[in-house]
């Protein structure tokens, strides 16, 4: 199908102008018309940009698997494109969820100006193809994550912000020092050049600073201290947002670094990533076992750690060395990011409505699904998701990733197997919760709020996406190396 | 778009608007959005059905969308438009349109969800029933209209009483005569499995003969069934291919399944057992007669099976005619006469095929079959407006209605003269091109269609009396339904008197559906047709007259009536012969299943118990180990992690340096290496 425009880069220059107008308008003037416009603007700018981003994907880069626009300073591929059309299903969701709450806060119309700004960050990062993008789009995760969670205005809220942040800068100066010695090693700031030196010295360091730095966004141990205290601790509603776009950016921003050093120094980013992979894995499932009695959202957290283990083991399996199935391994991590996104929306949105905040306990998400059966069956859809039950997305992106993990080593699928079986065990603790007689008449049964709701929506959609994985998999063809 | 591709929205439409119902009940949403999602998906699915028509009812050789299904078995979700099946798809689509609107406000709050899941579900499977081209495809289709039909006539799976069809405390040979919805909707299922299970043997014997199950390779190679004169099994295989159709389209005995399905809403009973799927078996033998025939016809055995087909389909159409004449119930006379008119159809189809016309045998049952799909569709619609009324499916308690409701009473006229056969509605042309179709086999079978088409008048007279003129003898006060149910309605009446008007012009189509290139007509046959019609409608001056003879006090007269109110014992003799012996026998399996429960579950476990006293002290280590060194090793472990994540800052950053450090320590060794 031609373009409206004619030209595939006069096309994505326009679209991409747009969505970052109506961005802008959103983080720069709804805040001064009041919660409601700010929010409706906000859904609007996901809209629009779902919208163009889709039709990009359908029409633009469908034939040509990607483009490069603005002089080399965008640069759009079929797997960036694939993760931000689910990051801006996210922010649309996640901004029609949220309206009976935060217009209700202090300063809710800030709430959505920063997701806004969030949401820029996100897609800087998809389209960056040079390296001072990667560090702009860095800043605006970075700076409106760390407002975003000291914005319900209290004690616990002021204590994660403040460890975010301070992690954050030392993450933020690693990642400017990678992004230096890139330089170096490339002479060009764009994303994607050649590696031209071949000291394996230098190489090090790069691959080695990249990973640190990006882990700690995704929240790979030991640069995990932050995320227990964040997302086990804040208002879940905020937690739903930050956790699925955070993830998103990690894996974009990650995959456009290393994929030169893929190649350049295979061995070194398989052994680094995927031993801190392990470490992870094993930390958060245990952490979540361990941790089963005292929170649900606790356990979430501890969760959520364990996820980025499944995809920093993605990562590792970019290498470029012989016979590792890299393909399987990018189709993994697309795939297991947008399960993990929605899901993580569906299911802290879910805590949001039953949590009583400041201390989320168990006893409201007994025998939920016959109070509230809206809510529960998110929970449920979210959870198997992120379980890895099939035909769910999760379930497609741990295929892909124990795939290539096989063909690189097969202690790698079976480490990743084995914690997928620790994994069963809290989320089906969940459920079982969840399907529990009811005992008394403390709580009410409830009509299903728009928060609920909206999760449902995020958490069917891990379902339908499922469904076709295959068209996952042909948009995850990475233009420009693999 | 082209016709094919039309006729892929439409079945997509529905099946989209069945997933979408389904979201709508998950999040708990208003009845009326599913109400409205169900008539906005069959709204398009009609479009496109119109679209179908327009774009392919002149097509050549038809119009193909095709995809591979299941490639290693050569099946393709192929659809096909042609005249016959883009007219099909036509009065599919538009009436199932209709109804939906009717049911917006007939089904109203109660089971909206299933209601409408189920009836989107109908809708598309019906179209891909129609438009299919391979026998496969088709046959998913027929299935998915068996499950929505089962699903629809159980709709009020709480048994209320008022949905019952039958006598309550009726018994005959011991046989209860009364019939609620769930017990209605397993026979449904299971007659026409009976069936279904024969064309699935059918369609098998196909495959393994030509090697595919496509329906245009069919029509090209028919001559590959040659094989089975020669083995002697054509005529056996040919009433196992046409025996989902019996069963479909209420041929005897399996016309008791579609009296009792009158359980469902009457919604339903107007859309799937009336207008749509009970067709679906007269469309399978129009489809497939005029290729199987004219391919075997030169073989004895096939003529003598169309000949024995024909037969048996007169013999429904003058049976069921005559419970039409005694029955109590609304729905009930219309359910024996909607069997009756299907009747009319398939012996068109085999009378004609038996004579070497198939054409002609396609052309009288397909003009019949759009016909009364129209009238009986109007017939139904308000037969529920009036039961809702009255609140009684009697017509002893209705009586006078033309009075209260004078706008359904003008749209049951139309439909009801056309159901008679009198000029110049629809139903007078349809019935006698389908009568002439039968002519062409024997006099005697046309002689016989007629002597049942003074009976469809009589009882049509009799319903037409009971229930619109004389003296209301109900309770409460009737009055017309909302716009949404009536108009419907009144609008299909108005058509059936339109499409009659109309006729000289739609034949045309229909003859091009049929490959005829000129319709031929006997001006005898007509006579005596519209003679029949009127004789039999005159029946109404007697009980105008108020001349009415007292049945109960002749013993004669009395066991005929109660012989045919009883529906000939059929019922009667299938439970005594089939039902209860297969009772009895599953009774005595479950005695052989309990034996074997008591072995699974007291011996072998008597056994264990035994052995595991042996193996107790191994037992008491594991339990140990489990109850209680497990969960304290558990509860350590969970210590440690607690005090990883110490909440102090100043930890988080030495694990973060750490991290570093074991970063640079992992690159350097793999350089090192």
């Amino acid at each position: 199908m031609a373009s409206i425009l004619g030209d595939p880069v006069t096309t994505v220059e326009a679209g991409i102008v747009v969505a970052t107008l109506f961005y802008m308008f959103t983080s720069l003037v709804t805040p001064l018309l009041g919660s409601k416009i700010a929010r409706l603007s906000l859904y609007v700018s996901a809209l629009v940009s779902f919208i163009i981003l889709a039709y990009l994907g359908y029409s633009t880069i469908a034939g040509v698997n990607y483009v490069k626009a603005f002089g080399g300073a965008i640069l759009l591929d079929q797997f960036a494109l694939y993760l931000l059309i689910i990051g801006m299903m996210v922010v649309g969701l996640g901004s029609l969820a949220t309206g009976g709450v935060v217009d209700k806060w202090e300063s809710g119309e800030a709430y959505y100006a920063v997701i806004g700004l969030l949401a820029l960050g996100v897609l800087a990062a998809g389209l960056a193809g040079s390296l001072y993008m990667a560090y702009v789009a860095w800043i605006l995760v970075a700076v409106s994550s760390y407002v975003l969670v000291a914005l319900y205005k209290d004690n616990t809220s002021a204590e994660a912000a403040m460890k975010y942040a301070v992690m954050g800068s030392v993450a933020t100066i690693l990642l400017l020092l990678a992004v230096q010695l890139y330089y170096g090693s490339t002479r060009s700031s764009s994303i994607g050049a050649q590696v031209l030196v071949s000291d394996k010295a230098l190489l090090l360091p790069i691959i080695a600073l990249i990973i640190v730095s990006i882990g700690f966004k995704m929240g790979v141990v030991p640069f995990h201290g932050w995320v227990v205290d964040v997302y086990g601790n804040i208002k879940p509603i905020v937690v739903s947002m930050i956790s699925a776009m955070a993830k998103i950016f990690a894996v974009l921003l990650v995959v456009k670094l290393i994929i030169p050093y893929a190649s350049a120094a295979p061995f070194v980013l398989l052994s680094v990533a995927a031993t801190l992979s392990v470490f992870t894995m094993f930390l958060g499932n245990i952490g979540a076992l361990t941790t089963i009695r005292d929170s649900p959202q606790k356990l979430l957290a501890y969760s959520s750690i364990a996820q980025a283990g499944y995809l920093i083991m993605g990562i590792a399996l970019l290498a470029k060395v012989p016979g590792v199935d890299n393909k399987a391994a990018l189709a993994g991590i697309a795939l297991h990011t947008a399960g993990y996104a929605l899901s993580k929306l569906a299911s802290f949105t879910v805590l949001d409505v039953y949590c009583e905040y400041p201390e989320c306990k168990w006893k409201p998400l007994r025998g939920l699904l016959w109070r509230d059966p809206v809510a529960a069956s998110a929970l449920v859809f979210a959870l198997a998701s992120l379980m890895g039950m099939p035909p769910t997305l999760g379930f497609w992106g741990k295929v892909y990733i124990v795939k290539a993990a096989a063909t690189a080593n097969p202690l790698l699928a079976v480490l990743l197997v084995v914690n997928f079986v620790i994994a069963a065990f809290y989320y089906g603790y969940l459920i079982y919760q969840l399907f529990q007689p009811l005992e008394d008449s403390e709580y009410q049964a409830a009509k299903p709020r728009i928060r609920a709701r909206a999760a449902l929506v995020a958490a069917i959609l891990t379902l339908i996406l499922g469904l076709v994985p295959t068209i996952a998999y042909g948009l995850t063809v990475y233009g420009y190396t693999l | 778009m082209d016709a094919a591709m039309a006729a892929f929205v439409a079945v997509i439409a529905g099946y989209t608007a069945t997933v979408l119902v389904i979201l709508e009940s998950l999040l708990g949403l208003n009845w009326k959005y599913k109400a409205w999602t169900g008539v906005a998906g069959i709204g398009v699915a009609a479009l496109a059905s119109v679209i179908a028509v327009a774009t392919g009812v002149h097509a050549e050789h038809g119009s193909v969308f095709s995809v591979d299904w299941l490639p290693s078995l050569g099946v393709k979700f192929a659809l096909r438009v042609d005249t016959l099946s883009a007219i099909m798809g036509l009065v599919v689509a538009v009436l199932s349109l209709f109804i939906a609107l009717y049911s917006v406000e007939y089904i109203g709050e109660w089971g909206a969800s299933r209601y409408w899941i189920f009836y989107t579900f109908f809708v598309s499977s019906m179209l891909l029933l129609v438009y299919a081209d391979d026998l496969i495809a088709m046959f998913i289709g027929w299935e998915g209209t068996g499950i929505s039909s089962w699903a629809l006539i159980g709709f009020y799976f709480d048994d209320r009483e008022e949905a019952w069809v039958g006598d309550p405390g009726r018994k005959r040979l011991g046989v209860p005569m009364w019939f609620t919805p769930t017990h209605s909707a397993l026979r449904a299922i299971s007659f026409t499995r009976v069936g279904d299970i024969g064309m699935l043997i059918g369609i098998g014997v196909v495959y393994a003969l030509l090697g595919t199950v496509s329906i245009s390779a069919l029509a090209h190679e028919s001559s590959a069934l040659v094989p089975l004169v020669v083995k002697g099994i054509a005529a056996i295989w040919l009433i196992l291919f046409y025996l989902g159709a019996l069963a479909k389209s209420a041929q005897f005995p399996f016309h008791e399944w579609l009296v009792t399905a009158m359980t469902g809403p009457t919604s339903v009973s107007a859309l799937i057992h009336a207008a749509t799927m009970v067709k679906a078996g007269v469309y399978f033998a129009l489809r497939l007669t005029p290729i199987l025939a004219p391919a075997l016809i030169a073989y004895a055995s096939v003529k003598e099976a169309y000949t024995g087909l024909a037969w048996l389909s007169l013999f429904t159409a003058f049976a069921t005619a005559t419970m039409a004449l005694v029955a109590r119930e609304l729905k009930l006379v219309l359910a024996y006469s909607t069997a009756s008119q299907l009747s009319y159809m398939l012996a068109a189809v085999f009378a004609a095929a038996a004579a070497g016309h198939a054409a002609e045998g396609v052309f009288g049952g397909f003009a019949h079959l759009v016909s009364h799909a129209v009238f009986k569709a109007t017939l139904f619609l308000v037969a529920g407006a009036v039961i809702h009324a009255v609140h009684s499916r009697y017509m002893d308690d209705m009586g006078g209605l033309k009075k209260y409701m004078p706008l359904s009473f003008a749209a049951f006229l139309l439909a009801a003269l056309s159901l008679a056969a009198l000029p110049p509605f629809s139903g007078w042309w349809s019935k006698d091109a389908a009568v002439h179709a039968i002519s062409l086999m024997s006099h005697e079978a046309a002689m016989f269609a007629l002597i049942t088409a003074v009976l469809t008048a009589i009882y049509t007279s009799r319903m037409l009396y009971y229930v619109f003129l004389g003296e209301y003898r109900g309770h409460g006060h009737p009055h017309e339904p909302g716009k949404l149910m009536l108009y419907p309605y009144f609008i299909l009446g108005i058509a059936s008197l339109g499409l009659g008007l109309a006729w000289p012009w739609i034949e045309h189509y229909i003859a091009l559906a049929a490959g005829l290139h000129e319709v031929e007509a006997e001006m005898g046959l007509m006579v005596m047709g519209t003679a029949a019609s009127i004789l039999g409608l005159s029946t109404i001056a007697l009980y105008m007259r108020g001349l009415r003879i007292d049945i109960e006090s002749s013993p004669t007269l009395r066991t005929i009536k109660d012989f045919l109110y009883d529906r000939w014992f059929l019922n009667a003799i299938i439970y005594r012969v089939i039902v209860y012996p297969g009772k009895r026998f599953a009774e005595l399996l479950s005695v052989v299943e309990r034996a074997l429960d008591r072995l699974a579950h007291e011996a072998i476990p008597a056994v264990g118990l035994f052995l595991i006293k042996r193996v107790h002290i191994v037992e008491n280590v594991y339990d140990t180990g489990l109850q209680t060194s497990m969960p304290s090793q558990v509860a350590i472990l969970s210590e440690k992690v607690r005090s990883l994540q110490s909440g102090d800052m100043r930890d988080y950053l030495t694990y973060f340096v750490v991290g570093v450090v074991l970063a640079a320590v992992i690159s350097a060794f793999v350089i090192i290496t």
